[in-house]
């Protein structure tokens, strides 16, 4: 496929997209959907292929010579892992059979547990103790730089004050929180509207950012 | 409210085109009506005289919320100005002890107890409505003008700098990065790598983020390739490892055209689809040796690679903050190796607090912006000769002669080709950037949009605002 035909149908779909604008009319609604539906159902094929090719097939190939080192584990344990995962893959196809469900969900409850327990540890590794410490460390030059020993009084009032505004409380229904609680959810609330401003601001530029990049090919297309 | 079930017409209307499967009688044949209107609506029928107050409250709420819903005009108006104050979107559900002890249900904000009526109107209505009844729309329909206006006074803005020069908005970022900007520690770990170290470069995004981090992507493969070093690039994303093909593919085409050479499996190596998200991740960390032996097209690539502290760098390239939370998670506790990022304006938020030394990652390039001042100081190190590896890099080699055997007949002449001219190997062209006008055209571009974008938000706040207390002064007053 030449470059002008790939610019031609990369211009016809972007027209395509941005006909969203016009709404929920007859006929105008169809092009919007016909682009997601070309999108999704080329991801969906490129998921596939990628997978095949560098997923499955280096497993096939090992099994069929075991000479070849692919995964550096050996031969044995490389047909173990793929019949084991075969086998994992062929009773999630077995979902439907509504006897055999405990079986299916077995399969579901091993992935679970392994990616809970995955996500815990990189978490308290990679996200709580390093922002714990970001949190609570006291700056390197000290009372010397107030604007450093603002910073970190700052993130810390925020933390705490964000943390106490998703507290879960225990009531017993008619009781209203203290005055110094609703002061703290109150600060609280300041710091999540801030922070849901600044997701808001940030999502708005990555947008115009890429409407920019659309825009100038269209106008380089068409002029 | 003294009056019966039968006082309205439309009502009573309602309830007898109710059939027992449900479905809106208007849709189906008179016979089956008919029968229908002997046995469930005529029984409804001979209640239809008792008063309303014989109901109890419960069902007398729940009529009363059925007319005011059915009600069009008041629907219409209240729906679309509903907007959920913080406190309805993020409330902290409360736990209320039941006599059980146990945590009975779950609490809900008012905007989900809202969503949860409407999914219950939803299937709980009729399945099929009368599509006469649905007002048809239009082009200059209401709920359409105002997203049309706002969608063209921001397609004007953002066209503008591309069809005229006199819409110069605001000045181009600066030519280098601050000495304790985040930016310029990533620049700083790429100048400081030397030829034949190993980066590990996460391609964390596809297409649809292609017009913001292709042209960071772009500047950080071609700053590594001209310091030497032999990026070893994986995703665990499938489509992202297609685009990385296709911006390597790029990038090597140009580098070819000027005579030099970049091969894939020799100058940069594209790894096998890392499949389960973060569990890929962790096993990038854990298993690297296997992983690094399979290249994404299946084939061995040859690489001795035992661990990630082996690499002397790691890069980033992220779309979601949820990539770069993996990358900080997952991939940057196991290893002592240094890992930078790169990342679009929607992920710098959450990926912010990740930006430190003892928080994972050590420096980060965020955007357009910051694309074009690592562009520009790329250019300023090529005017001054500092990438040494480019002074040394083989050009495409000569193929050694081989023997050629006598021709057994003379051949008929042939008419000897015009010669085409050699390209003369350029070693700038691992940095030469393209497009560097239309970069700044963009930035313009994005300057102009954002200015329509926030006095947009600015006049609908106004107008809503006003609206809505300009509707509270009537109600105050008859209270």
């Amino acid at each position: 496929m030449t470059e002008e035909t790939i610019a031609v149908i990369s211009f016809v779909l972007t027209l395509m997209v941005f006909s969203y604008v016009l709404g929920d009319l007859p006929l105008v609604r169809h092009l919007y959907r016909f682009t997601v539906y070309v999108f999704v159902g080329m991801a969906a094929a490129f998921t596939t292929i990628v997978t095949w090719e560098g997923v499955i097939l280096p497993y096939l190939q090992d099994i069929q010579n075991p000479a070849t080192p692919w995964t550096l584990l050996g031969s044995r344990a490389d047909l173990l892992i793929f019949f084991t995962a075969l086998l994992f893959g062929l009773l999630l196809l077995l979902k439907p059979v509504a006897r055999l469900t405990w079986l299916t969900n077995s399969i579901f409850a091993v992935l679970i547990v392994v990616s809970a327990a995955t996500a815990v540890i990189g978490a308290l590794t990679g996200t709580l103790l390093p922002l714990l410490h970001t949190i609570t460390a006291v700056p390197e030059q000290g009372a010397s730089d107030p604007g450093a020993l603002l910073d970190t009084g700052i993130i810390f009032l925020g933390t705490a004050t964000t943390l106490f505004y998703f507290q879960y409380q225990i009531s017993d229904g008619e009781a209203k929180p203290a005055p110094v609680s609703r002061a703290l959810r109150f600060v609280g609330k300041i710091f999540v509207v801030t922070a849901l401003g600044a997701l808001y601001a940030a999502a708005l530029l990555t947008s115009l950012t890429i409407l920019t990049e659309r825009i100038g090919f269209l106008l380089r297309f068409g002029g | 409210m003294s009056s019966d079930f039968r006082r309205r017409d439309d009502d009573d209307d309602f309830f007898a085109d109710q059939s027992a499967d449900g479905r809106a009688g208007s849709s189906r044949p008179a016979s089956e009506r008919s029968s229908d209107e002997s046995s469930l609506a005529a029984i409804i029928r001979q209640q239809g005289d008792r008063p309303i107050e014989e109901l109890d409250s419960r069902l007398q709420a729940l009529r009363a919320k059925a007319l005011s819903a059915a009600d069009p005009e008041t629907d219409s108006a209240a729906a679309p100005q509903t907007l959920y104050d913080v406190d309805d979107v993020l409330v902290a559900p409360e736990i209320v002890h039941k006599p059980g002890g146990v945590i009975s249900a779950a609490a809900l904000s008012k905007a989900q107890k809202k969503q949860v009526e409407l999914l219950k109107d939803i299937v709980g209505g009729p399945l099929e409505t009368d599509s006469s009844a649905v007002p048809r729309r239009t082009l200059l329909s209401a709920p359409t003008w105002p997203r049309l206006l706002a969608a063209l006074v921001i397609f004007l803005a953002v066209s503008l700098p591309f069809v005229s020069s006199d819409f110069d908005a605001g000045d181009l970022p600066p030519p280098a990065f601050g000495d304790d900007d985040p930016a310029y520690h990533v620049f700083t770990s790429i100048e400081g790598l030397a030829e034949g170290d190993w980066v590990l470069v996460g391609f964390e995004y596809g297409p649809t983020a292609a017009g913001e981090l292709d042209a960071l992507a772009n500047v950080l493969l071609r700053h590594l390739f001209a310091q030497g070093a032999k990026p070893i690039v994986v995703s665990s994303n499938p489509v992202a490892v297609v685009h990385a093909r296709n911006v390597l593919n790029d990038i090597r085409r140009s580098v070819q055209s000027a005579g030099l050479r970049l091969e894939a499996g020799q100058d940069y190596y594209l790894l096998r689809y890392l499949t389960g998200g973060a569990l890929g991740l962790r096993d990038l960390s854990q298993n690297f040796d296997s992983i690094a032996n399979v290249s994404a097209k299946g084939h061995l690539t040859g690489l001795n690679l035992t661990s990630l502290d082996e690499m002397d760098l790691m890069l980033l390239i992220a779309e979601r903050a949820e990539d770069i939370r993996n990358w900080a998670e997952q991939v940057a506790p196991a290893t002592n190796t240094e890992l930078v990022a790169a990342a679009g304006y929607a992920a710098q938020p959450l990926a912010e607090p990740y930006v430190s030394q003892s928080a994972g990652i050590a420096g980060l390039l965020v955007g357009i912006r910051d694309a074009y001042t690592y562009g520009e100081m790329l250019q300023e190190r090529l005017s001054q000769g500092t990438f040494a590896v480019l002074n040394v890099l083989p050009s495409i080699g000569t193929p050694p002669p081989t023997v050629t055997l006598p021709p057994n007949t003379t051949p008929q002449p042939t008419a000897t080709a015009q010669p085409t001219a050699t390209a003369t190997p350029n070693p700038a062209a691992y940095v030469q950037l393209r497009d560097r006008r239309q970069e700044a055209l963009r930035l313009d571009a994005m300057t102009l949009g954002t200015m329509a974008a926030v006095l947009i938000i600015l006049f609908g706040n106004l107008y809503f605002g006003l609206r809505a207390l300009l509707r509270r002064r009537p109600e105050s007053k008859s209270q």
